[in-house]
């Protein structure tokens, strides 16, 4: 049973019925299914990695995005292979439509137009479990197990300016039952708050007064199911970038006694790397502009994604506002921006594989689990979905390991870690961040799909045969050409040339095992590292150690350590909160300490 | 205090309630009476009751494990208590000193870090208002390489300033060596390259801790000769002083290296200044560790001539300061995803060097930087 047909929602059903299973999938309005709410594009740092992993899981994210795609870039193309990041900015209404048709096509899923009003349990106290739903016409739905992807809707508030709503998205209704009901099961909820841009009208804006950014040629499509030479399928469209100026500064520091930001009618925490215009004048009042994207919406619509722009003032100072900006002199609202609050369940409530301790059977995906973005939504919900299976079928859960993806870096930071701001996948916080590239994804992923049962055989076995020729050709070459192509100025090109280590190899191949070798030696200082860190496992946490002395110890980390008072470094890498770094810092100073002590023998103090 | 019913001592016991005490736990001081024998006395007692002896550091241990100092302090302190005399406990509060500058270097190393992660993770937002942190890394870098390089910070503090005996061989530096430290130390013989391996022998003068150095002397050599030899040469270059020794009534010869002073050893050899050959160094002192003359004036010399021993870091901090060094220098020519990860290793080192925990930086810090975001 999926409840909600989000990004999140659609995977786990999608994932589910994948494995075999019958899903009984509830959503408002079926139409509506996996619209993006806000930005019309798939991709950034981080998160492009993490939607091929998941396309090598079988998800349908990254051929949705192919399907659609408007405008393609690759971010970081200056920055090194590990740093590469598609970006495909897509047809808003294409994207829902290829993803509705994936669930459409799905025999085992059946898509129920309804809203879920109380989830239904089984037994008492620890050994109570989920049973199924109930919807508000006072129909049920029983199921052995049951994904929840209630996005921005879960106890939904709209802020305009002064004007507040009821609702997680405009047009859609807000769910207030299921809050209610998961409080009662002791669960702690949060209040996080997004915002979206005004949407323009097309037709009003003065393109000739914008830099234009046209889409870019000879780069690959997403899914390692989509065939290069059909992509892109629809016509390219540019984007065009202008900024802010002093002038929409002053209209909108103007307004903001009307913000519900600073009447304090807004509580919840925003993500700090999407501020709304408001808090971007307010924090950096030194800055003479912000940059503007304004992004098509689509093929068939003069509508405009202004990035950059988010905002929850008056609709009236909105148009005031975006009227200073070059090249929209003239611009016509769509519809205004808008800040929604919205229900979610605090860290360390769920395990790592996404099910909720407090009632078995209850799995949760998206932005319930703090999450924002499409891509982290679908990556939960395909994890949710494979677990939801599991459970049903009596199977241990499935975890993605952090060291081998983004998936994985994504479920753990959010069961394990608690985060003041809707979370986002990011290099910085992946470890592994030179491992886990987009060129490789499903080269790691495969495996995993095939073992699950999310991928046929068919269609891992050309990944497979890949994996092995670059091996195979990696153990042939020998110290000396290793380091000649780890040369940091060298070019795919050179290697391939005559005489040169890859020559006569095919291009694509060529330069997989090009970049492999150019990482080879920092995978293998990682995986050094954290042996040494294994190794650490068994070091003693004296008992005077106060954990919140110790320097460099995030806060959590500090309360989960004191709480818990372990006694050895491995039962602390066990508790939620504290994180991997907070072990090797844990270590770093158990064994400095030690030093200080064969330092200081023979000293009295 | 009294043992059972036999009264011991009239002592004086100062409270130190916790927090506010050098451990930060709650301690009792016990101040008895005179000799050697009552304070055991009172030491046995105190065992009696159940209290045991610390271990050596162990007080500073609890201070830093309470809070009370961090561990770069704790180390500076501990070099401070085992200071022998008053130049090596200045440049022991120097070191002490040092940790501001250390906290700041690894504050520069996660910022830098921080513009290198923000630019890689916000390609989009961050497009219009670029971090140069390239420059940033780059800076620090000359600076870690200045640093390294200061003599103030040459030769390992527990070894305080290293003179090291250098010439050819048979030229009389074991002698002039034992004589200097006042002992038999080296072994001496006539034939010529006896001495293979370098003798360190610790030295206080005036109040300065110094290690003098023999060394084998410097001719074309094989074998393990000429090993030996390739070991005093490495010695020189880690010396802070170097002494040219030669043989008063050989051939005048070259030192290789640069050397602070020069010694016409055997002088008993030339008693009369007009038999030593025109050409001959006027500047170099005469020496004879048989009969003793110029002893004196080279212990004088050698104290004259030492570096003033500032700030001397730990084997420790200068192999991360190195390894700091190291990593930013490996940065230019690299893609950025690489030269990320290099300031990363640097920012680790340096981190770990000012006592703090190393490496990670934590996402939210970009933004207390950079304006990222839609």
């Amino acid at each position: 049973m999926v409840v909600g047909l989000g990004h999140a929602g659609a995977e786990a059903a999608l994932a589910a019925s994948r494995l075999g299973s019958r899903v009984a999938a509830v959503t408002q309005e079926p139409s509506r299914a996996c619209l993006m709410s806000c930005n019309p594009a798939i991709g950034a740092p981080g998160k492009s990695q993490l939607v091929r992993e998941i396309d090598a899981l079988g998800a349908g994210m990254a051929e949705a995005a192919d399907e659609s795609a408007l405008q393609i870039r690759l971010l970081n193309r200056s920055k090194g292979p590990a740093g590469w990041a598609t970006r495909l900015q897509v047809d808003r209404l294409a994207y829902a439509r290829a993803m509705q048709r994936r669930l459409a096509a799905a025999a085992s899923i059946e898509v129920i137009r309804g809203d879920v009003s109380r989830l239904r349990t089984a037994g008492a106290g620890a050994s109570s479990r989920v049973a199924g739903v109930e919807l508000e016409d006072g129909s049920a739905i029983e199921a052995g197990a049951v994904v929840l992807t209630t996005g921005t809707f879960l106890s939904a508030r709209m802020h305009v300016g002064r004007a507040q709503s009821v609702g997680g998205r405009a047009g859609d209704r807000s769910s207030e039952g299921l809050s209610v009901q998961l409080r009662e099961l002791g669960v702690q909820t949060g209040r996080f708050k997004t915002g979206t841009p005004p949407r323009l009208d097309g037709s009003s804006i003065d393109w000739s007064r914008c830099e234009e950014q046209p889409s870019e040629a000879g780069v690959g499509p997403l899914s390692m199911r989509t065939e290069a030479r059909a992509f892109p399928r629809l016509p390219q469209r540019s984007t065009y970038v202008t900024r802010t100026n002093p002038a929409t500064h002053a209209v909108v520091m103007a307004a903001l006694g009307a913000s519900p930001l600073t009447t304090g009618a807004i509580t919840g925490r925003g993500p700090r790397y999407c501020p709304s215009l408001e808090q971007k004048v307010l924090s950096y009042p030194e800055k003479p502009g912000h940059v503007v994207y304004l992004e098509p919406d689509g093929l068939g619509t003069e509508q405009v994604y202004p990035a950059g722009l988010s905002t929850s003032l008056p609709a009236d100072a909105q148009l005031k506002f975006l009227r200073t900006i070059s090249g929209l002199e003239h611009v016509e609202l769509v519809q205004p921006g808008y800040a929604v609050e919205y229900d979610y369940l605090k860290a360390g409530q769920l395990s790592v594989w996404l099910e909720l301790k407090a009632l078995a059977g209850l799995f949760c995906a998206g932005q319930i689990n703090g999450s924002s973005g499409y891509e982290e939504a679908a990556g939960q919900g395909l994890v949710a979905g494979v677990n939801a299976v599991r459970l049903t079928r009596g199977a241990a859960a499935w975890v993605p390991a952090p060291e081998e993806s983004y998936l994985g870096v994504l479920c753990h930071d959010l069961t394990r870690r608690s985060f003041e701001e809707p979370y986002r996948v990011l290099p910085t916080r992946a470890e592994h961040r030179l491992t886990l590239r987009e060129d490789n994804a499903s080269l790691r992923m495969v495996p995993h799909g095939l073992a699950l049962g999310l991928i046929d055989e068919h269609a891992a076995r050309p990944v497979l045969r890949l994996g092995s020729q670059i091996e195979e050709r990696l153990a042939r070459l020998s110290a000396a050409e290793m380091r000649w192509l780890q040369h940091p100025l060298r070019r795919v090109e050179e290697a391939c040339g005559p005489s040169a280590p890859l020559q006569g190899l095919e291009a694509a191949l060529a330069q997989a095992i090009f970049v492999a070798a150019r990482y080879a030696p920092y995978e293998e200082q990682r995986r050094v590292a954290r042996e040494r860190l294994l190794a650490a496992a068994d070091l003693e946490i004296p008992e005077q150690i106060d954990p919140r002395r110790i320097p460099g110890l995030s806060s959590e980390a500090r309360d989960a350590l004191e709480r818990a008072r372990p006694k050895r470094i491995r039962e602390a890498a066990a508790l939620p909160g504290v994180s991997p770094e907070a072990i090797s810092i844990l270590a770093v100073y158990l064994r400095r300490l030690e030093q200080l002590r064969v330092v200081s023998r023979g000293t009295t103090d | 205090m009294q043992d059972d019913d036999q009264p011991l001592d009239d002592v004086l016991v100062a409270v130190f309630p916790a927090p506010h005490s050098y451990t930060g736990e709650n301690v009792v001081e016990i101040h008895c009476h005179g000799g050697l024998a009552l304070a055991s006395a009172v030491q046995e007692l105190a065992l009696k009751a159940g209290a045991r002896l610390a271990r050596a550091g162990e007080f500073t241990e609890r201070a830093v494990r309470n809070g009370k100092m961090d561990l770069l302090e704790a180390e500076a302190l501990s070099a401070i208590l085992a200071a022998d005399g008053p130049d090596e406990l200045e440049s022991a509060r120097a070191s002490r000193r040092l940790a501001p500058l250390l906290r700041s270097l690894s504050g520069r190393a996660r910022d830098a870090l921080a513009g290198a992660m923000g630019a890689l993770d916000y390609p989009l937002e961050v497009g219009d208002q670029p971090v140069d942190w390239r420059a940033e890394a780059a800076a620090l870098a000359t600076e870690l390489e200045r640093l390294l390089a200061s003599p103030a910070l040459e030769g390992a503090f527990r070894e305080g300033v290293v003179v090291a005996l250098l010439g050819p061989p048979n030229a009389g530096k074991s002698s002039l060596f034992n004589a200097l430290v006042g002992e038999e130390r080296a072994l001496i013989d006539a034939e010529p390259g006896t001495t293979r391996d370098a003798q360190p022998c610790a030295l206080l003068l005036g109040g300065r801790r110094f290690t003098i150095v023999d060394t084998a002397g410097i001719r074309a050599a094989h074998g393990i000769e000429a090993r030996a030899v390739a070991r005093s040469l490495e010695i020189s270059r880690t010396a802070n002083l170097l002494i040219w020794v030669e043989d008063i009534s050989a051939p005048p010869s070259e030192p290789p290296v640069s050397v602070e002073l020069r010694v016409l050893a055997k002088s008993d050899l030339a008693p009369h200044a007009s038999r030593v050959a025109a050409g001959w160094s006027s500047s170099a002192l005469r020496v004879s560790a048989l009969s003793g003359e110029g002893i004196s004036e080279l212990r004088q010399a050698l104290q004259a001539r030492a570096p003033n021993a500032m700030a001397v870091l730990s084997a420790r901090q200068k192999r991360l300061l190195e390894e700091a060094a190291r990593s930013l220098s490996r940065m230019s020519d690299t893609a950025d995803d690489l030269a990320a990860e290099h300031l990363a290793r640097a920012q680790q080192a340096l981190a770990s060097l000012a006592g703090m925990d190393g490496g990670v930086i934590d996402a939210s810090e970009i933004y207390s930087r950079l304006c990222v975001g839609k």
